[in-house]
């Protein structure tokens, strides 16, 4: 069972239905945020907690579907679609465009239990990616300007002799640098600096053979 | 003397008879200019058939001259026929002209001629005897028309209205269903999640009775705003009820029939009708009576379209029932149908897509003129959809 410190926001242009979502929510005790359109959802500040948007598909400014390509690129909940007449295309479109599911109403509350504990369960595991991957970057910015220069070449797989020459100084500095950024990053070896950098998309710009002396 | 001037009589003649013979020359010269500058394929045969000339034009639409087409065993026309008549024509335009040159009539047809591409085209083709002073015909002269992109225009022409007229009545209907559904389907949608609610409210430890009865109160009125929904679409269809006047009903049968011409046409049905002279006008309401012809044509065409093997064909009959009705009916030889009354339930449809609003529209028309819709199978296939209305109709109460 998930914890209940989510947010669920339901958008309808129909407030029977907004009323109807909200009841059954609270009385699964859940928390619940009902909004008319998706200029109200956009304008309404959103607490930090995972998240699930239930969105009709006909809303009055703008097509739901519309609406999520429009925000697909900010960090906002994973979407379940509520539509009057579900048509195929429609869903499918909504699926492939990454919607958790798309419900026909009327839909019975175990569809939408479900649908909604996926999205929030799916929202927890970006949201800790998301974590985690500010944590790094975090600890990315630590580092001085010329460590930043020496991780790069480290997770590339050079030599530290090879590193060394490569930016013109003493292999003994190098090794210094080098236990700094394992200390910095809160790397516990070599493989699991590599890991770090992979998932900072720093990129490897040397490979041992190409950087061989 | 004498000599002499004879001699120059002849010299005079001779130079006559040349100048004779360089103005024919010009005159043949000109007018095979004329005939190869035609815009069209002209041709020449032989009292018996055979080709004797295809214009410049001709030969090279074909991509073969009449020196081209000697096939051993065959006449030439024979081998010219086979060669670039389409497969479909050949025939068709064999006996025609065959038929010509044994009685001596023009020919005019239209058949489809093998470019030298391969690609056939469309030809409004005429042919005339040339006869000479005693009567007897000394060679045909031939006219060959491209109406390739005429035609073409014409399909495209039929097919758009076709296109027209169906997205009309889909998006009617379509439009009309898709926004009940919606103004049903919403309020339907509250009232099952409130319940849910409800039943959590109440199996709750302990029962949550305040909630329970809050929640108990908005399905009440979510279920109170379907029915008024239901009650505007009565109003909808009652509203309909325009003045009547007396009317003429075999004169709204042949206008929609008028209407759907082309829709038959095209779908190569044919429409009977057997309609009682001495139909009493009834009062009705002449728009909403072409609607129900409509749907119910529509039915016949989609019930008779299928067919293959026979004669597509569409009775239409209105005729006297007893002293106080008059009967409509729409027969078709289709596939028939399994629940005869199920067709009038809204949303009811045997249809890939359509909408199954039609028959139930056109049922409450007639009920609102007082006149009963119903459908029976047709013996040996097929379905009737009859109507009966009152020729004394009274105002619906």
């Amino acid at each position: 069972m998930i914890p209940e410190n989510f947010i669920v926001f339901i958008v309808d242009d129909d407030p029977r239905m907004r009323e109807a979502l909200s009841e059954l929510l609270e009385s699964l005790g859940w928390r619940a945020v009902a909004l008319g359109s998706a200029g109200e959802y956009l304008s309404y500040p959103r607490p930090d907690l995972p998240a699930c948007l239930i969105l009709d598909v006909e809303l009055p400014d703008i097509n739901g579907l519309d609406f999520q390509k429009q925000i697909s690129h900010g960090s906002h909940p994973p979407i379940v679609f509520l539509t009057g007449h579900g048509d195929i295309s429609s869903s499918v479109r909504a699926i492939k465009d990454g919607a958790v599911d798309f419900l026909t109403k009327p839909f019975t509350e175990r569809d939408l239990v479900e649908a909604i504990q996926s999205a929030v369960e799916r929202d927890r595991a970006v949201r800790q990616e998301r974590a985690e991957i500010e944590t790094l970057r975090e600890r990315l910015a630590s580092l001085t300007p010329r460590e930043r220069e020496v991780l790069p070449l480290v997770v590339s797989g050079l030599l530290n002799k090879q590193a060394a020459a490569e930016l013109g100084i003493r292999e003994v500095t190098l090794q210094i640098h080098r236990s700094k950024i394992m200390q910095k990053m809160q790397a516990a070896s070599l493989a699991d600096l590599v890991r770090i950098a992979e998932r900072l998309q720093i990129p490897i710009t040397h490979s041992r053979r190409a950087g061989s002396i | 003397m004498v000599s002499s001037a004879f001699r120059e009589v002849g010299l005079i003649e001779a130079s006559m008879q040349e100048q004779a013979e360089v103005a024919l020359r010009d005159r043949e010269r000109e007018l095979s200019l004329l005939v190869d500058m035609v815009p069209s394929h002209v041709w020449r045969l032989g009292p018996d058939g055979e080709p004797i000339f295809f214009n410049k034009r001709m030969v090279e639409f074909l991509g073969l001259d009449v020196a081209d087409t000697v096939k051993p065993g065959v006449s030439r026309l024979e081998a010219v026929i086979e060669a670039v008549v389409h497969l479909d024509d050949a025939a068709e335009f064999a006996g025609a002209l065959n038929r010509c040159l044994v009685t001596g009539e023009g020919l005019v047809m239209r058949y489809r001629l093998r470019r030298a591409d391969g690609v056939y085209r469309w030809m409004s083709s005429r042919a005339e005897p040339m006869r000479n002073c005693d009567g007897e015909i000394v060679q045909w002269y031939g006219l060959c028309l491209d109406i390739e992109d005429e035609i073409r225009t014409q399909e495209a022409l039929r097919g758009a209205r076709d296109k027209l007229a169906r997205a009309t009545q889909a998006a009617n209907l379509g439009e009309l269903s898709a926004s009940i559904a919606h103004e049903v389907n919403q309020p339907l949608a509250a009232i099952v999640a409130t319940c849910h609610a409800c039943c959590r409210w109440l199996s709750a430890e302990p029962p949550n009775l305040e909630r329970a009865k809050s929640t108990l109160e908005r399905i009440i009125r979510d279920a109170n705003s379907v029915s008024e929904v239901v009650g505007r679409i009565r109003t909808l269809f009652s509203r309909m009820d325009k003045p009547r006047s007396p009317v003429d009903m075999t004169e709204v049968i042949v206008g929609v029939c008028r209407l759907m011409a082309d829709e038959l046409a095209v779908k190569h049905i044919e429409v009977e009708t057997e309609f009682d002279r001495s139909l009493p006008q009834v009062l009705i309401d002449p728009a909403q009576m072409e609607q129900v012809f409509v749907n119910l044509i529509r039915n016949a065409i989609d019930a008779v379209e299928t067919i293959v093997d026979c004669k597509r064909l569409i009775r239409l009959r209105a005729v006297l029932d007893g002293d106080n009705n008059i009967r409509v009916e729409v027969r078709d030889v289709g596939p028939g149908l399994k629940e005869p009354e199920r067709i009038f339930e809204p949303f009811f449809t045997t249809k890939e897509n359509g909408m199954g609003m039609g028959l139930a529209i056109c049922r409450s028309i007639i009920e609102s003129h007082n006149g009963r819709l119903w459908a029976i199978s047709n013996e040996p296939t097929g379905t009737i959809l009859a109507f009966t209305l009152p020729i004394q109709a009274r105002d619906a109460a």
